[in-house]
């Protein structure tokens, strides 16, 4: 009897909450900015009714609720005032930060969601740019019925076929921002187009409609936004940090035209020599020509080889160039050369970790060997324009 | 004991029964009594053996002669026997013989003249095969061994009988095979079945109560089949079997877990294919188990395990439904058991209304009218059909209950509870033993012959060797090559 008893008493004191599907609102994506006083929060809320039955017409697919507060905690709860439902974070995909709070330092939010148990670590975090005006989250698509997930595939296309983006999710984030040898990079997007982004006229045309574009890298320093990458340093310091998974390499020959090489199979290998303050990448990979517009024969192997040598030239200026212009203009170890001092030097690392940014980030010389290999011409052996 | 005085006291204890008919016949000027019992006995025997076969000896012999040895020896019924007490015309009186007094003998003889009562023998109704023999056992003994005979032919069947029933004075008949069957096993089982007293044996299934400890664990450790090939194969598996007269069903022990995943057409397929069949099998068992249960933790706890697309279709389903994940489950497995129940007892006019009430108001209507979601009766489908597979009722039986706990283990702590029972499933399930055995034998304490044979079946060449558990003899088959 006494053991049945206990059964009983430890059934009724557990401390999961017991809530049925009908009263959650699904969260799927956060949007944090800064307001005047605090904090402004856009949460984006499944509504289940229509992704279920698609021609139920008329109501969207997701809602979202602004809310503002001197804290997160706080403007989360405000939602509770418009919302018949209780938040629910487990699901949560996306988080959107805000340039202007991401300038004046990200680290108070991540507390909240570090903190949080209910909110898992592997959802993706990106900066939106000033000019977009906390859109992109309200922004609905066509071809995904929800923001937040057209944002994260956007995101992965971009650094598996561009290159100019990488994938971070907040574990990511959070090994960046709490290691003090790595500084922040996230992925950044913006919202353009007309003022129909968040109603149904923006899903029923083809072309003039709003929409949310992948932008280029962003660069922290400390837990601060320092400003954007350009292109061609978001694809330099992916290929410093071996994140390029597939990108283009274009160059210009003699007549005016361009000739286009995809680099495949890549992966960067990185040597550090400490005493000499000295990086050696070398990126080993293949590529393949997709589009030649230029006077080379490819039936000559020699011409072949000359291409090959031009690619990797390309490949290594590209590099080097972007690693010295991002040092010049931020000054944030992004690139992880202090860890790679740290793990190969640790007498050394101590001497220069003080003067870090002062007297060594900057005079590192970073030498960039490309071993590219060209293996494909596609499906036609020469060019067109000598036939 | 004078010959009146013996009629007049089976008169007395009788209370003077209609079916039982006393005869006075005169032969050679003695009285005889024929005593039969009308409706266990065969008229035609009667008059055609022991009546013709007296006249006969009537016209013979004279006055003067020793009768009963003459009758021994004359009377064309083949059983014939010579008995002494009246506890033995008693006996023989309620199974169907016919007893002959003669005045002035204290010896009586008893001549069979058994009706037929059974019925033919027919093709199984409770375990199909595709491939394989059709016979089933049926409600008399007799048959029932002659159709285990006709396939093992050897001197080494063993029958020990036991009459067990103080009125039904049932036969129970312990079969095994001498040389391969465990000895201790035997012993244990004829101790166990000669301990029982009780007022009457009608079904093997009382025998499986009785020797089994009934109530520690609601899964069986006694198989029962009405298969005679599978009763033969677990015969030369070294196991023991009991059958009751009048019971078609037989019963096999000791019967670990696996034994009911193994289907006895498994023994004729190609074995890869047999593989795939069993693992259904097994993911079945579990499937049937746990599924409520996990769609109640991952509805009401743990969403976060759910895909956020699978999470907004089972919200989106759920939305216009009153009630709670577990009462909506509690609501369909008990109409499910309800539908089953009465579909078993119902007789076959009634299947086609049967059917149509249970499709369409516990599927359709049931969802039209916002009373489940969709995504419950699929839960529910894929537990029920899941349960199916085995042939044998008492473990779909046991697995309710196991399903049940695990649904109130989910609606209490999620899928936390749902380890909980889970973890108190284990530990029931390996302390349990059959007569000896460990219930989880083939896995638990590993036995390389038995997995052989078990969610994987290897080839029939390879399974060369019996469970060292059931017997020392382990060698099956000898490769010839």
């Amino acid at each position: 009897m006494k053991k049945i008893l206990l059964v009983i008493i430890i059934l009724f004191i557990t401390g999961c909450n017991y809530r049925e599907l009908n009263d959650i609102a699904v969260v799927t994506a956060i949007s944090v900015d800064r307001d005047k006083d605090g904090y402004k929060t856009i949460v984006q809320v499944i509504n289940p009714t229509k992704e279920q039955d698609s021609t139920s017409s008329g109501e969207p697919d997701f809602i979202t609720y602004t809310s503002t507060g001197k804290t997160l905690q706080e403007s989360f709860r405000k939602v509770m005032l418009e919302s018949p439902r209780k938040i629910y974070g487990s699901q949560m995909q996306l988080l959107i930060i805000g340039e202007e709070l991401a300038r004046d330092g990200i680290g108070d939010i991540l507390d909240f969601f570090f903190r949080d148990p209910e909110i898992r670590f592997n959802f993706n975090v990106v900066v939106e740019k000033k000019n977009s005006d906390n859109k992109a989250i309200k922004t609905l698509t066509v071809l995904d019925n929800l923001s937040s997930s057209n944002i994260m595939d956007s995101i992965k296309n971009a650094s598996n076929y561009i290159g100019n983006s990488i994938d971070v999710t907040f574990e990511d984030l959070m090994n960046m921002y709490l290691y003090d040898n790595l500084e922040i990079v996230l992925p950044s997007i913006y919202a353009t187009g007309n003022d129909n982004y968040n109603n149904d006229s923006n899903l029923s045309s083809t072309s003039n409609y709003s929409k949310v574009i992948v932008s280029n890298l962003s660069i922290f320093k400390d837990d601060k936004l320092q400003g954007y990458l350009t292109f061609n340093e978001s694809i330099g310091y992916n290929f410093i940090t071996d994140n390029i998974k597939d990108t283009l390499v274009s160059f210009e020959c003699d007549n005016g035209r361009y000739l286009v090489s995809e680099i495949i199979n890549n992966n960067s290998d990185i040597e550090t020599d400490v005493i000499g303050r000295k990086i050696i990448v070398t990126i080993h990979g293949n590529a393949s020509i997709n589009e030649n517009n230029c006077d080379y024969n490819l039936k000559e192997s020699s011409e072949i080889e000359t291409i090959n040598k031009m690619v990797n030239n390309k490949i290594e200026e590209l590099v080097s160039n972007s690693a010295n212009s991002i040092r010049n203009k931020y000054n944030s170890d992004i690139f992880g050369f202090r860890d790679l001092f740290y793990k190969k030097d640790y007498k050394e690392y101590n001497n220069i970790k003080s003067v870090w940014y002062e007297d060594v980030f900057n005079d590192i010389e970073v030498e960039v060997k490309s071993d590219i290999k060209l293996v494909e011409k596609g499906n036609i052996v020469g060019g067109i324009h000598d036939q | 004991m004078d010959v009146n005085k013996i009629v007049g006291r089976i008169k007395k204890d009788t209370n003077n029964v209609s079916d039982i008919t006393y005869r006075i016949k005169y032969v050679n000027k003695k009285k005889l009594y024929i005593i039969y019992n009308e409706a266990l006995t065969s008229s035609d025997k009667i008059s055609d053996f022991i009546m013709r076969s007296l006249d006969y000896i009537d016209n013979k012999y004279d006055s003067n002669i020793d009768l009963i040895n003459v009758i021994l020896n004359e009377i064309s019924n083949f059983k014939i026997k010579t008995i002494n007490t009246y506890q033995d015309i008693c006996y023989y009186l309620n199974y169907g013989f016919t007893i002959i007094l003669i005045d002035g003998y204290s010896k009586y003889l008893v001549l069979e003249t058994k009706r037929n009562l059974a019925r033919g023998i027919s093709t199984p109704t409770t375990e199909n095969s595709v491939r394989g023999a059709l016979d089933s056992f049926v409600e008399d003994y007799q048959t029932n061994i002659g159709l285990i005979r006709r396939r093992i032919k050897s001197n080494d069947l063993w029958f020990n009988n036991i009459e067990v029933g103080r009125y039904t004075k049932t036969i129970v008949s312990v079969i095994y095979i001498n040389g391969i069957c465990n000895n201790n096993l035997v012993k244990r089982v004829n101790n166990l079945i000669n301990r029982i007293d009780i007022d009457g044996i009608i079904d093997s299934g009382t025998i499986k109560n009785l020797i089994q400890k009934e109530n520690k664990s609601v899964f069986p450790t006694i198989l029962s089949t009405e298969r005679p090939d599978k009763v033969c194969q677990y015969l030369l598996e070294g196991k023991v079997i009991i059958m009751v007269d009048t019971c078609p069903f037989c019963l096999i022990l000791p019967a670990d877990f696996n034994d009911f995943f193994v289907n006895s057409e498994d023994n004729f397929g190609n074995s890869i294919n047999i593989s795939l069949t069993r693992i259904v099998r097994y993911v079945a068992f579990f499937i049937s188990m746990i599924t409520p249960s996990i769609y109640i933790a991952v509805t009401t706890f743990n969403y976060e395990m759910l895909p956020t697309d699978l999470l907004v279709n089972i919200a989106a389903q759920r939305d216009n439904v009153p009630f709670s994940a577990f009462f909506e489950a509690l609501i369909m497995m008990a109409s499910f058991e309800i539908l089953r129940e009465s579909d078993l007892r119902k007789p076959s006019f009634a299947s086609s209304a049967l059917s149509i009430v249970g499709a369409l108001i516990l599927g359709e209507a049931a969802v039209n009218a916002g009373l489940v979601s969709p995504i419950m009766i699929i839960v529910i489908a894929i537990t029920s059909i899941s349960a199916l597979v085995f042939s044998e009722l008492e473990m779909i039986n046991g697995l309710r209950w196991y399903r049940l706990l695990f649904m109130i283990g989910a609606a209490f702590l999620g899928i936390f509870g749902v380890v909980l029972v889970f973890i108190y499933f284990i530990i029931k399930f390996s302390s349990l033993l059959s007569f000896g055995i460990p219930y989880s034998s083939p896995f638990s304490p590993t036995d390389i012959a038995g997995i052989k044979n078990s969610f994987i079946k290897f080839p029939t060449k390879m399974l060369d060797k019996r469970r060292k558990y059931l017997t020392n003899n382990r060698v099956k088959l000898r490769d010839s090559e």
